[in-house]
């Protein structure tokens, strides 16, 4: 394929989706009235359904890593890949219908997790959740485009920094008009065209080449034992590697917990649960078809991570090559619009209504909104641009993801489940969870491999471990130190305590 | 009345998604595992078919399900 190829992918689903969402906002204007407020903005209204609310917890959390690092599992590790790919990142989706359910009963008007944080512990707490919620959604953000850019790079040849910086732009502008909505109806689309491509391309491959030369490929592989079973250790490696790293970018991603703000009472924590089992189907159907085939079918590959380009090449020629770029280009552009509204809707929230215009009125803070969903937009394709530059590796930052950010997970579920958890615990137990994690997964690189480089970070053991740590070392303070005191938390006092966007503020008596 | 039904889809869910967590990442693989199971032809096809109908039918659920919200809330 030529560059033209990737640029017109880029430009034709880029401005196809900004015109879709203008009309709708303009139907939506004309027939109900519905005047754009910056509550609407921020929350979708808080009437999303559960069919919209599940595509959009798939489509938030497809990456490209989904398509791309799934196919490489089932490649390497045969059927055992997919299966730990999937299972091992849809409980984190499942399990979060139980905080759906939580936030809903407890504090039904927030904006934002961290909203709620500043409410339930002391001032603190909000300041270090807020730098992991924003560090977490600008690193996931930044591989959700690198990895899209590096896709499009390789299968293009389109400039790479040009792709960094115009994958942003494209979701960046619909989101800009629409909020969450526009973000919510362009998931759906995205996730409806995902699943056409993934069926085409899965009916192309099994009719094409059959099942049987599949199976007997694999079976006759020197490593056949393993491609053909789950009993396989190197599988299971990867699946419990999986399943640890993954609990942080959900958990404290506020892209989830806006899924749950916007939906109904009723919808929360049934999107959950159909959208994890419905995302359950994407990386194993991916893999299966793409990575698995691949190796039954002995097709020579670079690398394991480009088998799912290659696979869908050899089906399909170059058709195949275009569906698939336009699979992950809506994996890419609807995880990223995504991540940009959680942004935008924490910076407003927490930082712009929380410390710098307490009193700012509905237009004053959609103005913000739309600002900085733009600047964030922009920021990122710089930032991406420079990461590039300074030759930061995808797989690595993946991998490492988890050590970084899962140590908010336990105090952050605990606040919000349990009236006993402290303030000090939680603060300590996210704070020396993070740093004692990193401690154990550098001291045990050391010890594995005598010296300390990216290389030696970037192995099994040291990531299972510091992963690991940070969950056993947060968990152990937040619980510990919650155990000895005896406050309790009481959530009715949280009743009135968060305000609409829209509310003519009045002027707060000192408190 | 609305906290009671709402106290009630907390046990409900939390048994949902916990009941989930534990098929996928413990009893299913767990006997796979345990068993050793190497794949037979047969069994390679069905798990191909699994692999492939689970994805039609959350792309089926997943095309219909907004629409037919869409269509009710217009009738309204």
């Amino acid at each position: 394929m030529t560059p033209i190829v990737g640029y017109l992918v880029l430009l034709v689903f880029g401005v196809g989706f900004t015109v879709i969402t203008a009309v709708l906002h303009r139907m939506d204007l004309k027939r109900h009235g519905n005047e754009m407020t910056a509550e609407r903005f921020n929350t979708a209204g808080r009437s999303v359904g559960v069919g919209l609310a599940s595509a959009s917890i798939v489509a938030a959390w497809t990456w490209a890593a989904t398509i791309m690092m799934s196919s490489s599992t089932g490649y390497q590790y045969g059927i055992s890949g997919p299966y730990w790919y999937a299972a091992g990142a849809t409980i984190q989706i499942l399990l979060f219908a139980i905080i759906a359910i939580h936030l809903k009963r407890k504090a039904p008007q927030a904006h934002t997790f961290l909203e709620f944080i500043a409410q339930r512990f002391d001032k603190k707490n909000h300041r270090l959740m807020l730098g992991f919620a924003l560090m977490t959604n600008i690193i996931v953000t930044s591989m959700i485009i690198l990895g899209g850019a590096i896709t499009l790079n390789q299968l293009t040849g389109m400039n790479l920094y040009l792709a960094a910086f115009l994958i942003p732009l494209s979701f960046t502008i619909y989101t800009m008009i629409g909020g969450l909505k526009a973000s919510f109806i362009a998931d759906y689309l995205h996730t409806v065209i995902l699943f056409i491509v993934l069926a085409v391309l899965g009916a192309a491959i099994y009719t094409k080449f059959g099942i049987t030369p599949i199976y007997e490929g694999l079976r006759h592989l020197p490593e056949s034992k393993q491609m053909l079973t789950m009993a396989s250790i190197p599988g299971l490696m990867f699946g419990i590697i999986n399943i640890v790293g993954n609990f942080g970018t959900v958990f404290v991603d506020q892209a989830y917990w806006q899924r749950a703000i916007a939906s109904t009472d009723q919808a929360a924590s049934k999107a959950f649960i159909y959208g994890g089992l419905a995302w359950f189907s994407i990386p194993f159907a991916v893999a299966t078809i793409l990575g698995v085939s691949a190796a039954g079918l002995g097709i020579d590959v670079p690398t394991p991570d480009s088998v799912a380009p290659i696979m869908a090449s050899h089906a399909l020629g170059t058709v195949g090559s275009i569906l698939f770029l336009i699979m992950l280009f809506m994996a890419v552009t609807s995880a990223g619009s995504a991540e940009l509204t959680a942004v935008t809707n924490i910076l407003v929230t927490d930082v712009y209504r929380h410390s710098i215009n307490p009193d700012a009125d509905s237009e004053t803070l959609l103005r913000v909104s739309r600002w900085i969903t733009l600047g964030f937009g922009i920021a990122m394709g710089i930032f991406s641009i420079l990461l590039f530059y300074l030759g930061i590796s995808l797989g690595f930052v993946y991998m490492a993801m988890g050590i970084f950010v899962s140590s908010a997970v336990i105090p952050v579920a605990l606040g919000l489940m349990w009236k006993r958890t402290t303030n000090e615990g939680a603060f300590y137990g996210t704070l020396l969870g993070m740093i004692g994690g990193i401690l154990i997964w550098i001291f045990s690189a050391y010890q594995l491999t005598g010296h300390i480089n990216v290389n030696s970070l970037g192995q099994l053991y040291p990531m299972l471990f510091g992963n690991l740590a940070v969950f056993i070392i947060s968990g152990i303070i937040t619980i510990g130190h919650s155990l000895t005191s005896s406050t309790e938390f009481p959530f009715e006092s949280l009743k009135g305590k968060f305000k609409s966007f829209d509310e003519v503020t009045e002027r707060e008596e000192t408190a | 009345m609305k906290d009671q039904r709402l106290a009630n889809e907390t046990r409900l869910y939390t048994r949902w998604a916990t009941g989930l967590t534990l098929v996928l990442i413990v009893i299913w693989p767990g006997i796979m595992f345990a068993t050793g199971f190497v794949y037979s032809l047969t069994y390679f096809k069905a798990w191909v078919v699994l692999a492939f109908g689970w994805m039609l039918t959350a792309a089926v659920f997943i095309t219909i399900r907004p629409l037919i919200e869409l269509y009710r809330e217009y009738k309204r």
